[in-house]
């Protein structure tokens, strides 16, 4: 029996209810959990943020719907490069969100943590780690180097980091995914980066055994987001920006507006010009125009193609500033 | 010359006013200034930063902190106390929040509050919620955050902006999030094409005709249903499926 036709009614109705339902879904999983160590997965940048997160752990501001939406999506996303990767091309996940523990000196656990796996590859165990990201964050990561340009990356290097140096392991991969293809980075187990990071967690668990917070500092990157900002109560230092009065320069902002345009339509002309000369050695068009070309050889050097090992003695810091003006 | 012609002057923020001059004329500046430094702090925004609630623009925590930055607002000595009251239906918390707001050498002091009876936590489909499902720190993150935007908006005068200037800014009202409450009985604001459409649906089919409903509707003193109150329509609709 075929089924009713759905009116305006029905169709509105329904809408109602997803959208309703579903909010209802994602807060039942929004929740806090005790916590007795640092977690490794969340070695944040603040100091006083660490200290919080166990000693006022339910006091932690809860995310909203839209954060718990994204976090489900890593969650199965997870499973799906399990499968992409391992299954499909027959690799075999093993230790899949095996728990690690780092102590201190004296045998306390002072951070815990899990990672999401292992792959079996030659008789023995690599360890994972998969991170699930929107495409424009896919995209600006393609190296270790990378990692350290964001807090919230930097924090998954320092994981990865602790769950080496606890189990002992020289190399793992970050399978970074953008819920269509991954790019598989190796990291291998960096001894400076781990003693940092464990001096560090040591002299803030003793804080903590106290009940020392460290002095909030702002730093509008972490705290402007920080779900504890609100016990925190850093004072807040904005410097403003530079609010100039110079009529000549506003012109000339005005004119470099009012030319972009014309730019914008030269520079395609000449490249759809100089595409229709291409291999044309000498031409006149008209009584107006000579064109005359010519191949020229350049040499250069593909460094995107070197290894990282051969390009690193090359490397070298240099500033440069950069302007981006914005019409208001 | 060329170097001359671009010799940066930085103007005076808009709280450092020379008291010594003609008071109309730092008046006048005053308010030119106020122009800019709404459009400026609009542009510093997205659509994101702002909510429409109740037909009017509300600066979010998020939009207020980024205005700060430009702006450089500092606020500091930040206080929170939690707040026992009581009214008729019996005991209930509120959070208070209260620091002190600095632009140059202008200072104020504000004041931000969330109550346990806030609508936006405490009801759900038009119900109380019992208060083990408050979240609490939901309610002291919103009296911060009421704090921060209060503080901002107030040190710079750019309180009660209208949508349309708000628009000027180049902030789009139909994208930005809509606050909607359990406001079905005191909402003063018109149904929306949706709830219209609704309307018009259960209309076909409850065997009314054009009369019918206009002489129903002329009790909340409209004449046409697209300018249907939201705090009226469920009235409308029991009418429409058989109620009297």
């Amino acid at each position: 029996m075929p089924y009713a036709f759905a009116n305006l009614e029905d169709a509105s109705s329904l809408a109602n209810y997803i959208v309703a339902k579903r909010k209802d879904v994602l807060n039942a999983k929004i929740n806090r959990y005790p916590k007795r160590a640092f977690t490794c997965s969340d070695i944040h940048e603040c100091d006083r943020y660490m200290i919080h997160s166990v000693l006022d752990w339910d006091k932690r501001e809860l995310h909203d719907t839209g954060l718990q939406a994204i976090f489900d999506a890593g969650n199965r996303e997870e499973e799906n490069v399990k499968n992409r990767i391992g299954y499909e091309l027959g690799l075999e996940f093993v230790e899949t969100q095996s728990p690690f523990e780092i102590k201190n000196r004296e045998g306390e656990v002072i951070a815990s943590g899990k990672i999401d796996g292992k792959i079996l590859w030659n008789g023995k165990a690599v360890p994972v780690e998969i991170k699930s990201m929107n495409e424009n964050s896919f995209n600006t990561i393609n190296s270790l180097d990378d990692f350290r340009k964001k807090p919230l990356y930097r924090k998954y290097l320092r994981q990865m980091q602790l769950y080496l140096y606890g189990n002992n392991q020289e190399a793992g991969l970050f399978i970074i995914s953008n819920f269509r293809t991954e790019k598989i980075i190796l990291v291998t187990l960096d001894y400076g980066e781990c003693e940092y990071i464990l001096s560090r967690l040591e002299r803030l668990w003793e804080m903590k055994k106290k009940g020392i917070y460290p002095d909030p500092e702002y730093r509008p990157e972490l705290c402007d987001r920080c779900p504890f900002s609100s016990i925190c109560l850093a004072d807040v230092i904005n410097k403003p920006a530079d609010f100039i009065n110079n009529e000549a320069l506003e012109e000339k902002l005005s004119r470099r507006e009012e030319l972009a345009a014309a730019k914008k339509e030269y520079d395609e002309l000449d490249e759809e010009i100089k595409a229709t000369f291409k291999q044309i050695p000498h031409a006149f068009v008209g009584q107006s125009f000579e064109i005359i070309g010519k191949e020229q050889i350049r040499k250069s050097v593909d460094t995107k193609a070197m290894p990282d090992d051969v390009k690193a003695p090359y490397m070298k810091e240099t500033s440069c500033w950069i302007t981006k003006i914005k019409k208001l | 010359m060329e170097n001359q012609e671009n010799e940066l002057i930085a103007f005076t923020p808009a709280n450092q006013l020379d008291v010594t001059e003609d008071i109309l004329a730092a008046a006048n500046r005053r308010i030119a200034q106020l122009d800019k430094i709404v459009k400026l702090s609009i542009s510093r925004t997205n659509q994101n930063d702002w909510v429409d609630q109740g037909g009017k623009p509300y600066l979010t925590c998020s939009g207020a902190e980024k205005i700060a930055r430009l702006f450089g607002v500092c606020w500091k000595d930040v206080k929170s106390e939690k707040i026992i009251s009581s009214d008729e239906q019996g005991q209930y918390y509120f959070y208070e929040f209260s620091g002190i707001f600095t632009l140059g050498s202008d200072s104020i002091t504000a004041v931000g509050t969330c109550s346990q009876k806030d609508q936006f936590f405490a009801k759900s489909g038009g119900k109380i919620k019992p208060l083990s499902e408050i979240d609490e720190t939901n309610i002291r993150k919103a009296a911060y955050s009421n704090m921060v935007v209060n503080g901002v908006t107030r040190i710079l005068g750019i309180r009660n902006l209208t949508w349309e200037e708000v628009k000027d800014g180049g902030i789009d009202k139909s994208k930005a999030p809509k606050v909607n409450y359990d406001k079905k009985e005191q909402d003063n604001s018109k149904i929306s094409a949706a709830q219209y459409n609704r309307f018009y649906a259960i209309y076909k089919k409850s065997g009314k005709t054009e009369q019918d409903v206009s002489a129903f509707i002329a009790k909340f003193g409209i004449k046409d249903p697209h300018d249907l109150l939201a705090k009226d329509y469920n009235s409308v609709i029991a009418w429409l499926e058989g109620g009297e």
